[in-house]
């Protein structure tokens, strides 16, 4: 079997990947531009919240298209997968979208905080904050790559974000009633067995809400929906066969 | 070379191997003949790690292996000259030696170097075919398995492609060819496979004398035997 450095192989074809995507170019350019109008129209402060609450769409984005379109075209049977190798490229693409995202949002991230700090605008918060939007990151990644075994090209992204809209559309209706759900989320408490599963569910569909709430149960649920993901993306990709086409 | 030992695979109620075992010599050009759906790919994607098989084993008696599939398909977003780049690099070649390899055999298999710089997608299915034959070729590989090997291939190329495969065979490189085109193989094979749902029906040895395209068709009438194949002796041309 081969004796080259894989890594690199691996990294360089999923380097490409994501360079080659109009559509990442698009994301981050409107990402850019929203942060940047944010800033001049508001303020730095304004700009800064919405880098923390939004950061993780990008390793939402970076996710599209992990599995299914690259199983069904062929192009894992080569010579370079050979041997069962096509699982490790595969784990290492969604490795990759992560990075991708969360670097990028580390080198926004910095340069705002340098500001911040130098300008005596920053607020320790936004540390705590960064970090649960790291979290969120992840389970973008993971939650997007399982879903692809099954959805083809971008809409593994595509049914994360309808589902994150419906559950807003949910929420608007549920506030115009003045029912419950909303307040209890939005309480600074989660009392109750009820209220705390509800939490979790919500969690699941809109991760970004941790970023907010960062209280144990929060950051426990997420993460234990993160590993959960990832678990069933490494059995996925464990089991997967290139059969024919 | 390649020992494959009671390799059976199901995809859901159908069999598509059962029990099979064969061996491929090193040194040789072996032919692997089967009817349509005989499960000569599902093998040989078992063999090359792409399936798993549900029993069985195999084992290879080198590290560096190639393998074109039948319809070789590349990553849109790449090029030639990237993917060879990238082939090179995992199989531990320099740049510059993959560079001077690639103009070489570019020459030898009458492929066009300056499509090296376009995606390998926008090909033709004969480019994609010869792209992938000079993927492999880079790696120089001690044993190289090609299923449907003139497959999309004009006669000038499938005659390039013959001719090296027998300058492979002189370098001392092992070869298991599966295809259709009998009367292609019967210039090149020294030895012979022969599948028939799913189950091996004879392995043997070509003479100079050996019409290969009568031995299939007479091992092709008969029906496999039962659940439990019998290593099977070594058929008289």
């Amino acid at each position: 079997m081969p004796a080259g450095n894989r890594l690199t192989v691996e990294g360089f074809i999923v380097g490409r990947k994501l360079l080659a995507s109009r559509v990442n170019g698009l994301v981050l350019a409107g990402f850019l531009a929203l942060l940047g109008c944010l800033w001049v129209v508001d303020s730095y402060r304004v700009c800064f919240s919405a880098f923390l609450y939004l950061s993780p769409f990008l390793c939402l984005f970076f996710s599209q298209d992990m599995v299914h379109d690259e199983v069904h075209s062929g192009c894992l049977e080569n010579v370079i997968f050979m041997g069962g190798r096509f699982r490790r490229y595969l784990l290492l693409k969604a490795a990759a979208a992560a990075a991708a995202g969360l670097g990028l949002g580390l080198v926004l991230f910095s340069g705002l905080a340098v500001y911040g700090l130098a300008a005596g605008r920053f607020e320790g918060r936004a540390l705590g904050q960064y970090a649960a939007g790291l979290l969120v990151g992840i389970y973008y990644v993971s939650a997007a790559g399982f879903l692809s075994f099954f959805l083809r090209a971008g809409s593994n992204v595509l049914i994360i974000l309808l589902g994150q809209v419906t559950l807003f559309a949910g929420f608007l209706f549920i506030a115009s009633q003045k029912m419950g759900l909303v307040v209890r989320l939005t309480d600074a408490s989660v009392p109750g067995m009820r209220a705390k599963l509800e939490f979790l569910a919500v969690t699941a569909v809109l991760p970004n809400i941790v970023i907010a709430r960062r209280t144990w149960l929060s950051v426990l649920g997420l993460g234990t929906w993160t590993a959960l993901w990832l678990a069933l993306l490494a059995w996925k990709v464990r089991a997967l066969e290139l059969k024919m086409r | 070379m390649l020992s494959a030992e009671r390799l059976t695979k199901r995809f859901g109620a159908v069999e598509a191997v059962s029990d099979v075992t064969f061996k491929v010599r090193r040194g040789a050009i072996t032919a692997f003949l089967g009817e349509n759906g005989a499960g000569k790919t599902t093998v040989l994607k078992i063999v090359t790690g792409f399936l798993k098989p549900d029993s069985g084993r195999f084992s290879w008696g080198t590290r560096k292996i190639g393998y074109l599939p039948e319809r070789p398909a590349f990553f849109s977003w790449l090029s030639g000259s990237e993917i060879l780049r990238a082939t090179a690099r995992s199989f531990g070649l320099s740049k510059s030696e993959a560079a001077a390899e690639a103009d070489e055999f570019c020459r030898r298999i009458s492929f066009d170097p300056s499509l090296l710089n376009r995606k390998v997608q926008t090909y033709s299915p004969g480019n994609q075919k010869k792209f992938a034959y000079l993927q492999n070729l880079l790696i120089r590989p001690d044993f190289l398995i090609v299923d449907e090997p003139f497959s999309a291939l004009d006669p000038i190329a499938i005659r390039a492609v013959r001719d090296l495969f027998l300058e492979l065979k002189a370098g001392g490189k092992t070869l298991l060819l599966s295809s259709h085109l009998i009367s292609e193989l019967e210039k090149v094979s020294d030895e012979y496979i022969i599948i028939k749902s799913g189950r091996i029906l004879a392995q043997g040895t070509l003479s100079a004398h050996s019409d290969l395209e009568t031995i299939f068709f007479n091992f092709s009438a008969k029906e496999p035997s039962g659940a439990v194949s019998k290593p099977l002796p070594r058929a008289s041309p």
